[in-house]
């Protein structure tokens, strides 16, 4: 038992070591996302709060629950796969199977340490599915099997399906298809079908991407000159684009959620708001691109180009890196015409500010979106 | 020819150069000085990497700077970061596209660096990093060649071949180094930064 302590002491120092280094290396990870942490994290523990309450209503109409749903399980598989390397202890993962202990015990371990890591995920759920069982279970017992099915199946559903999550964000590779891909695609049919369906999908989709062989992609042709080097740059680190695209992702599956659920004027200003994150977010894109040239810059200064053209290149290439991005929120259809126009204004605005000073940039956008609030 | 005309150069309050000027005809030339003395420092100012506080650095009689000078400029240092998400190979295609160069692989065979070639830029050894690093130096075929401690991290046979394609290069060749003993390459005269750093 002893010694069993003394194991678990080990891996929660790992995990702790990992975090720290985690937070500390975030800064320089992505850091257009990162300026927006401090602000963004306290939403961040509230936002699976906010998707529980609308996940667990079984009054939920079924699109507002695949979105619920989808922002949730993102959310969930991205929190994990941060930690992952400290869940699991990786980095010592040599010496932990040096340590006599039986694989029973490591197992053990490590389901209590994710269940540190990701609390609010992974207890969220299963806890509120418990409170509405035993809460009610008077009722449930007593009204028909298929009522109780409709009302505890939702968050029953969701305990299942993020247990999964969890399963694949530790030990398998990342559920492009079954995550990101195919919701995103099927997003807006998912009205068409009913909840246990939609959940059986699912679940088999990201069973089944799993079990088929990851394909390599070799990109064929790309652009040659200066941009090339910064498109290379980010196929050699997809991660930092995954981050950038999985938190547009949850931005937009929390704009439509909230201007869905709210009155139609609290749904215009939650437009402008959501827009003006929306557009820091993409805009914010040029910092990485800049960082790239700043770490390259005297190898950068012994090609025959004018001193200008990496900085025009990174500015094109940052623009043009958002096309696909601007698509997805075009894909959600959640913003009116006004709140493009709020969007693209934000986004120069803060593209402005990063050029003409990096650390302060967030000043740029917020300015501009006081002036607009004070103008219309 | 290689021109600093009255260059000064200080980094926060120390100062490097003061009024540097100093005129390179000979077309074997070797900078030496202990480390730290600001070697890599004026090779960097002779690519036109590092811009001077005040004075101009001139190549053929026209400013560094000047995209056609980059042409005829090759230089391999140690400060100068390669991007690491590219193969080697990768590198030295991208090198030639903006060079509008040939890509020839007989250089890199030549070093040894051949099998490397599809080796992200970031796992290679720091000698076939060196190599590397010399061959975007030579690629473009450059008029001046300014390299800094060359022979660093390169085993036998890869210093051989470098002292080869130096012996063999038909431009100027200006070597920072702090040790010239393995170097094979005739020497026409030798600045060392103590001089420079009194104003030669």
């Amino acid at each position: 038992m002893q010694r069993l302590k003394q194991y678990w002491s080990f891996r929660l120092a790992q995990y702790q070591q990992h975090l720290q280094a985690w937070l500390n290396s975030i800064k320089q990870a992505a850091a257009g996302i990162v300026y927006l942490f401090p602000m963004a994290l306290p939403a961040l523990f509230l936002l699976p709060l906010l998707a529980l309450g609308v996940i667990a209503d079984a009054e939920t109409p079924v699109y507002q629950y695949s979105l619920a749903l989808w922002g949730f399980l993102l959310l969930t598989h991205s929190w994990v796969t941060l930690q992952k390397e400290g869940i699991l202890a990786e980095p010592v993962t040599h010496y932990d199977s040096s340590l006599p202990l039986t694989s029973l015990q490591r197992r053990a371990t490590t389901t209590l340490l994710t269940l540190y890591a990701a609390h609010v995920f992974i207890t969220g759920p299963i806890l509120l599915f418990f409170i509405m069982a035993l809460g009610n279970a008077e009722r449930l017992l007593t009204q028909p099997a298929t009522d109780t099915f409709y009302q505890l199946f939702p968050i029953a559903a969701t305990s299942l399906l993020t247990v999964l999550i969890i399963v694949l964000a530790l030990f398998r590779r990342y559920p492009l298809f079954g995550l990101i891909i195919v919701p995103l695609i099927l997003m807006p049919f998912t009205g068409l079908i009913s909840k246990p369906l939609l959940v059986l999908i699912w679940g088999t989709l990201l069973v089944i991407e799993q079990r088929i062989p990851a394909v390599p992609y070799r990109f064929g042709w790309l652009p040659r000159g200066l941009i090339r080097l910064y498109i290379n740059a980010d196929i050699d680190q997809p991660n930092k684009g995954m981050l950038r695209l999985i938190s547009l992702l949850i931005l937009m599956i929390g704009t439509r959620v909230f201007m869905q659920s709210v009155a139609a004027e609290a749904a215009n200003a939650a437009g402008y708001f959501f827009s003006f994150l929306v557009g820091i977010l993409m805009a914010s894109k040029l910092i990485d691109t800049l960082e790239i040239k700043a770490r390259y810059q005297h190898y950068l200064n012994t090609l025959p180009t004018n001193r200008k053209t990496p900085l025009l290149s990174a500015l094109v290439y940052s623009t043009f890196y958002c096309i696909p991005l601007m698509a997805i929120v075009m894909w959600f259809d959640a913003f009116a015409l006004h709140h493009w126009s709020v969007l693209a204004v934000i986004f120069i605005s803060t593209k402005t500010g990063i050029l003409l000073n990096k650390n302060y940039f967030l000043i740029f956008p917020c300015c501009t979106a006081l002036l607009l609030w004070w103008l219309f | 020819m290689l021109n600093f005309n009255t260059i000064s150069l200080r980094f926060s309050h120390h100062i490097l150069f003061s009024n540097l000027s100093l005129a390179i005809p000979e077309q074997r030339a070797v900078i030496t000085g202990e480390n730290g003395s600001g070697k890599t420092t004026l090779l960097m100012l002779a690519a036109g990497l590092i811009q001077p506080d005040s004075g101009e650095i001139q190549f053929r009689n026209e400013s560094v700077n000047t995209i056609s000078n980059k042409t005829r400029i090759g230089i391999s240092a140690n400060k100068i970061v390669l991007p690491t998400f590219f193969t080697a190979r990768e590198l030295l295609a991208f090198h030639c596209s903006m060079h509008t160069c040939k890509l020839d692989l007989t250089l890199a065979d030549a070093l040894g660096l051949t099998p490397f070639l599809h080796t992200k830029v970031t796992d290679l050894s720091l000698g076939n990093y060196k190599k590397l690093s010399l061959l975007t130096a030579l690629l473009h075929q450059p008029e001046l060649l300014l390299l800094d401690e060359p022979t660093n991290g390169l085993d036998d046979d890869a210093r051989d071949a470098m002292n080869g394609i130096l012996n063999n290069f038909s431009g100027q060749i200006i070597i920072a180094s702090h040790d010239t003993a393995l170097l094979t390459v005739p020497i026409e005269r030798e600045i060392s930064m103590q001089q420079v750093r009194c104003n030669v």
